[in-house]
């Protein structure tokens, strides 16, 4: 206990990520693997049935130390963080409790769940007088299983996949099943085993670039493919003997987030790996940051994750087929594999799916695995679904670069970026020198919007903002619609900066409010839908072109105006424009 | 009603004068130096003998002032006022009013636990009891102040062990000098703001002893870099000093760091919790002892307290904040 306690000190104090990470990977290693295995169990969220709830706790603390529930809560509103209210409110204790986080889990926490209540509190008040005050607001949390210390997985996975010499999407691919926390477990995890690790190996994805002048100067059109680049989750299909793993750009496994992808691969041949886009059909999953998410229910079928909303992947690449890497192939080889592929897995999912419907199903491999299938049958007959969860990209066909001007002027919604474009007989680019995608999307608009806040660089550093917030009159407030970094002027981030500094209004931790006066040029690609923010929507590639300092707030747009999405409030540059 | 809570502060009009007034006024008994209780601008002062030093050096050589030793009473227009020990920082005083047998003490700021560096609180017994509730929250328990200052050495050692200069906020008068009487034995190389060092001799003269310590600036910052301990104000960025970042540790001293979040709001790594001010048992022990019918809270959100004490059977209100803010930011 005494260990986790110090990693969590270590974690607050860390000015940067990589102490962080040193941080994890020195706990990791010095503390007995069965300590670091249930400790690796909190930090992945997950939770333990303990069947204490916060009601039973504030009773304990009642009967404790005599203080009604009203001033546990009382107190509780000021520091908004339950565990931590209810550790404080017994007396200090700083002697640290020779206890193992195993021990303390196997002894206190594992068996409350099968306990009746009046021994339930014995074994946690028990559990109090042992550990220190600091320790207590960890026991507490891990209680009540909100143990948030500040971590994100991806950092665990990175930590542990250093100490093991593994990457940190097989790191994070073997933790994304339900798995038993006991020594044994954290040594295969972090032990390298090349033989499997093999089987779920990604290839690095490729970033289209973006496209710098005319397209006019790449040669003819006929050499280039031209598809749409889509908003959505890029992922690399894997699969290869009997391992099935799908990865986000970043490689991270998204396997707890798009099971019925993951089943319909089943029916794909071993020795297949695919570049493509998961589109989502709720506007407020097409971000990774937002997919659906239930880590606690690792188990949980597909219709609970995604509620009446089933992703379609959208491959536009094929990267191995048959167990050999095609990179080094054209384009259109590759593509006419890839369609040869998509087509027959289709015939295969058409036959599952008619054995499922007239009830002719192999019990032994099918039963399983088609659960999902049948839920997408079921939701296709109300019409709820796309027909096809999986399918090649569309490819935009035009004579000219000038027709395809069009078709992109006309063309993107906001499920698009723009264009990328691709070269027929290149191979998929992997080094510098090898010829890239192209991304080629419609010229930025122009907006002017006022100056309403701007964070700090990391604290105790030189006073210098790291970003700058621009908002959007709407009533009276100004809520934030557009986020950079960018400012294209030096100067001008000077003259931000100062005025900045000079004229905060409120601080919020490392957010400075400033009165909204300062007006600005910006640059934007598109207005898309932003739940999560105050204002609902925000800019997207905004950048900072100059102080627009002959405006006053009434040349600046309101909220209101770019709800409407209208592209006439924009000082709109025409694609040719700026292209010529 | 002997004392009126005033924009200007406590105010008793049987005898004409205010307690820790926020602006100039005529007279003015001041509990203790601190800037948020002692201003400028008031015609007559008085306070403690120990805290006379400390508030000519704060507001002013020239200022009348008036000293007075703890327990002996001064009469003003009839009404007898006297002034106990708080046990805040040296010289603060709670101020006890007698008129016509009903008595009042307001005590200014207090704390319970143990401070070498000032005489320790007493209760006085009183019918009506003004007190301080800056932590009157019942998440607010402090360790022991030995376990504490262990705790810095320790953080001290480990610093030296990885080469980086420790860096401690505290409030200047007060803490500062609390801190460093706690660090006599063991002091080398201790470097502290000038803010601080100009109210060393006020306590010297009070007999207490201080370790070795050297006055910080850019050049003894730069000099004694990954070894020493530096003392410096809450308000002082120290980016001028230190150049590079990762060469220092910033630590704060104060009861706020007993919550995660303020610790982590200031990016701090984990403050010592030493505190100037009672914590939650301090201020029931505290109010209980006075043998007060009437309890008035000040300086603080008190509604849980006020609460507490209600249930208690005690007769409790909510004296108007008013300057109260600003004393968030400290201890």
């Amino acid at each position: 206990m005494q260990h986790l306690q110090k990693l969590v000190d270590q974690i607050d104090l860390a000015p940067n990520a990589s102490i962080k990470l040193d941080a994890l990977k020195s706990y990791f290693q010095s503390v007995p693997p069965e300590d670091a295995a249930w400790a690796l169990f909190f930090l992945e969220e997950r939770k333990l049935c303990t069947k204490v709830g916060t009601r039973l706790l504030k009773e304990l603390i009642t009967s404790e130390t005599g203080l009604p529930a009203e001033m546990i809560d009382g107190s509780n509103a000021k520091i908004h963080d339950l565990p931590e209210t209810l550790a404080l409110m017994l007396p200090w204790n700083g002697r640290s409790c020779e206890l193992s986080l195993s021990t303390l889990i196997i002894q206190f926490v594992e068996p409350l769940a099968g306990f009746a209540a009046q021994a339930k509190r014995e074994t946690i008040r028990c559990a109090w007088k042992t550990l220190s005050t600091p320790e207590r607001i960890l026991f507490n949390k891990l209680l009540v299983g909100k143990f948030q210390i500040g971590i994100a997985r991806e950092m665990v996975h990175k930590a542990l996949g250093e100490i093991g010499g593994i990457s940190p999407g097989v790191i994070s691919h073997r933790l994304a099943s339900n798995w038993p926390p006991d020594a044994g477990t954290f040594q295969r995890l972090i032990q390298a085993d090349p033989e499997n690790d093999l089987a779920i190996e990604t290839y690095p994805l490729h970033e289209a670039m973006n496209l710098e002048g005319r397209p006019e100067t790449l040669g003819k059109i006929e050499n280039w493919v031209t598809e749409w680049a889509l908003r959505g989750v890029r992922a690399q299909l894997t699969r290869r003997k009997d391992a099935i793993a799908l990865w986000s750009k970043k490689g991270i496994t998204l396997k707890n987030n798009f099971p019925e992808l993951l089943n319909l691969s089943q029916l794909l041949p071993t020795g297949t790996v695919m570049d493509g886009v998961i589109l989502l059909p709720l506007k407020r999953h097409r971000d990774i940051a937002n997919l659906p998410k239930k880590p606690s229910q690792k188990n949980a079928s597909p219709s609970e994750i995604h509620a009446h909303e089933t992703p379609v992947f959208v491959v536009h690449d094929l990267l191995e087929y048959q167990g050999n890497d095609i990179r080094q192939c054209s384009f259109t080889q590759r593509r006419t594999l890839l369609e040869q592929l998509i087509q027959d897995w289709k015939q295969q999912w058409l036959i599952c799916r008619s054995n499922l419907s007239t009830g002719n199903v192999n019990p032994d491999c099918m039963q399983q695995e088609m659960f999902s299938m049948s839920e997408i049958i079921g939701m296709e007959s109300t019409g709820q679904v796309p027909m096809e969860p999986v399918r090649a990209s569309h490819q935009i066909s035009a004579d000219s670069w000038q027709g395809l001007r069009q078709c992109l002027l006309n063309g993107p919604d906001d499920r698009t970026r723009g264009m990328i474009l691709k070269q027929k007989n290149a191979s998929y680019p992997v080094q510098e020198h090898d010829t890239p995608w192209w991304q080629w999307k419609p010229a930025p608009n122009t907006v002017h919007l006022v100056l309403v806040s701007a964070l700090r660089n990391t604290p105790g550093h030189m006073e210098s903002l790291s970003e700058y917030h621009f908002g959007a009159l709407s009533g009276q407030e100004w809520p934030c619609v557009a986020k950079t970094s960018i400012v294209v002027r030096e100067e001008d981030r000077r003259e931000m900066d100062k005025w900045i500094l000079s004229n905060t209004l409120r601080k919020q931790g490392p957010l400075r409010h400033v009165q909204p006066q300062m007006i600005f040029e910006l640059t934007f690609d598109q207005v898309v839908d932003a739940p999560r923010s105050h204002s609902q929507i925000k800019l997207t590639n905004a950048r900072v072109i100059r102080h627009a300092i002959e405006l006053n707030l009434e040349n600046t747009v309101s909220l209101g105006q770019l709800l409407s999405k209208s592209p006439s409030i924009f000082d709109s540059t025409e694609a040719d424009v700026r292209l010529d | 009603m002997l004392i009126l809570s005033r924009p200007d502060g406590l105010y008793c009009q049987k005898g004409d004068f205010y307690i820790d007034p926020s602006r100039g006024v005529d007279r003015a008994v001041i509990t203790h130096a601190h800037a948020d209780h002692a201003r400028r601008g008031s015609k007559h002062y008085l306070s403690s003998t120990a805290s006379a030093p400390l508030l000519k050096r704060r507001l002013g050589r020239k200022i009348s002032i008036q000293s007075l030793e703890y327990g002996v009473s001064v009469n003003i227009q009839g009404v007898k006022v006297s002034l106990h020990p708080a046990g805040h920082i040296l010289g603060s005083s709670q101020v006890r009013l007698e008129y016509g047998g009903e008595i009042w003490v307001v005590s200014g700021d207090y704390k319970t636990c143990k401070d070498t560096t000032c005489t320790p609180f007493e209760p006085v017994a009183c019918h009506t009891f003004i007190s301080e509730c800056t932590f009157g929250l019942p998440i607010f328990r402090w360790p022991s102040p030995e376990h504490e200052w262990q705790r810095i050495l320790q953080w001290w050692q480990d610093n030296r062990d990885t080469d980086r200069t420790s860096v401690l906020k505290v409030y200047s008068l007060g803490k500062a000098q609390r801190v460093l009487q706690a660090l006599k034995d063991v002091g080398s190389e201790i470097l502290v703001h000038p803010s601080i060092m100009d109210l060393v001799p006020a306590y010297e003269t009070q007999g207490i002893v201080f370790p070795p310590m050297q006055i910080a600036d850019a050049k003894s910052v730069r000099k004694s870099k990954g070894k020493a301990l530096v003392l410096t104000p809450t308000c002082n960025s120290m980016e001028a000093w230190m150049d590079e970042p990762e060469s220092w540790q910033m630590m704060e001293i104060s009861g706020w760091m007993q919550v995660r979040s303020p610790r982590r709001k200031r990016h701090l790594s984990c403050g010592f919790i030493v505190s100037d001010h009672a914590d939650w048992d301090g201020l029931n022990q505290s109010i209980h002892a006075t043998g007060a019918s009437q309890v008035l809270l000040t300086h603080g959100d008190g509604i849980l307290l006020m609460n507490w004490l209600k249930r208690k059977g005690l007769e409790t209100r909510i004296l108007k904040p008013d300057n109260t803010k600003k004393e968030l930011g400290k201890n």
